[in-house]
């Protein structure tokens, strides 16, 4: 099964607790004894879902040489992500060679 | 993270639904890096680039990666004082096993031998400057992996050339060999050692 996937801003407690009791936001879930709160509704940072690509020639001249990326290579096909860009969208649905996967920001 | 299917709700740190229809499902993590545009380019000049739309030249949120107080959204509380929360490492983990590498631990040409349980890892920056891990181990026998004063990356055991961007050894007797790689995961340390507060350190 493939799933699609997108960021809801859920502050993963674990270990992470808030520091003090926030002013508003709900918890939807607890997990390990420790709240999860819903800070923006799911999709408000909208996940890429049908990602679309240019040549490394075509993107040296849309980066800065320092931009920060991420990048994934499977079966010798790579691809990278800017972090700058990924600000905006946290997840890109994506597949190289049939291998579905996010990359998560 | 929300998957739009079920609509479970998925830690990003663990890959792992934490609520939902599909609470106790774990996605199997990816190898990937991080680095420069540059020196990605350079290492991979096959790449492509997820295109921009727009233009984005900046990131939104350098005030909080500037900012050493601010420490997520609400704030992480636990900190494991070993350093300072938003140092950025490298963090690695095996079932409960969990290892969070500085900088300073791994370089151009130095390697990080270390142990998730019985696991012998090593990480490696690679020649786009990304950090990857991979298991140091080759039919059943542990290899420890080092760079030698000509720069190539070898084994003791069999002096083989190793490729510290993909794993693969190059030259010698294990020529062709592809070492297991090792998700790592590019985190402050607030938040590795909140998920994993009994994480091993390499500094």
């Amino acid at each position: 099964m493939r799933f699609i996937i997108f960021s809801v801003i859920i502050a993963f407690a674990g270990f992470a607790q808030a520091e003090e009791a926030p002013n508003g936001p709900p918890t939807v879930a607890v997990v390990d004894g420790e709240p999860i709160y819903k800070v923006i509704e799911p999709g408000a940072i909208p996940a890429i879902e049908n990602p679309t690509f240019v040549t490394g020639e075509a993107a040296d001249k849309q980066m800065k040489p320092e931009e920060p990326v991420m990048g994934v290579v499977i079966e010798g096909e790579a691809h990278a992500y800017s972090l700058w860009q990924l600000d905006a969208h946290e997840i890109v649905n994506d597949q190289i060679q049939g291998t579905a996967f996010a990359a998560t920001w | 993270m929300m998957d739009k299917e079920t609509e479970s709700l998925w830690s990003h740190v663990l890959g792992k639904a934490v609520k939902g229809p599909m609470e106790g499902s774990t996605l199997e993590m990816l190898p990937s890096t991080q680095t420069t545009w540059a020196a990605w380019f350079k290492a991979h000049p096959t790449t492509k680039l997820l295109a921009k739309t727009e233009a984005v030249t900046s990131s939104h949120y350098q005030g909080y990666f500037d900012d050493p107080e601010k420490m997520g959204i609400f704030r992480a509380r636990r900190i494991v004082k070993q350093m300072p929360g938003k140092a950025l490492v490298w963090g690695v983990a095996q079932g409960p096993h969990a290892a969070a590498l500085t900088n300073g631990a791994v370089g151009a040409s130095k390697a990080a031998s270390f142990s998730l349980g019985e696991v012998q890892a090593v990480a490696l920056q690679g020649a786009d400057e990304g950090v990857r891990a991979f298991v140091a181990r080759v039919d059943g026998k542990d290899l420890k992996l080092n760079f030698t004063e000509d720069g190539a990356l070898k084994d003791t055991a069999t002096t083989s050339v190793w490729d510290p961007t993909t794993g693969i050894a190059l030259k010698g007797k294990l020529a062709g060999t592809k070492l297991e790689e090792l998700p790592v995961t590019r985190v402050y340390w607030f938040a590795w050692s909140s998920f994993y507060p009994n994480t091993q350190v390499l500094k």
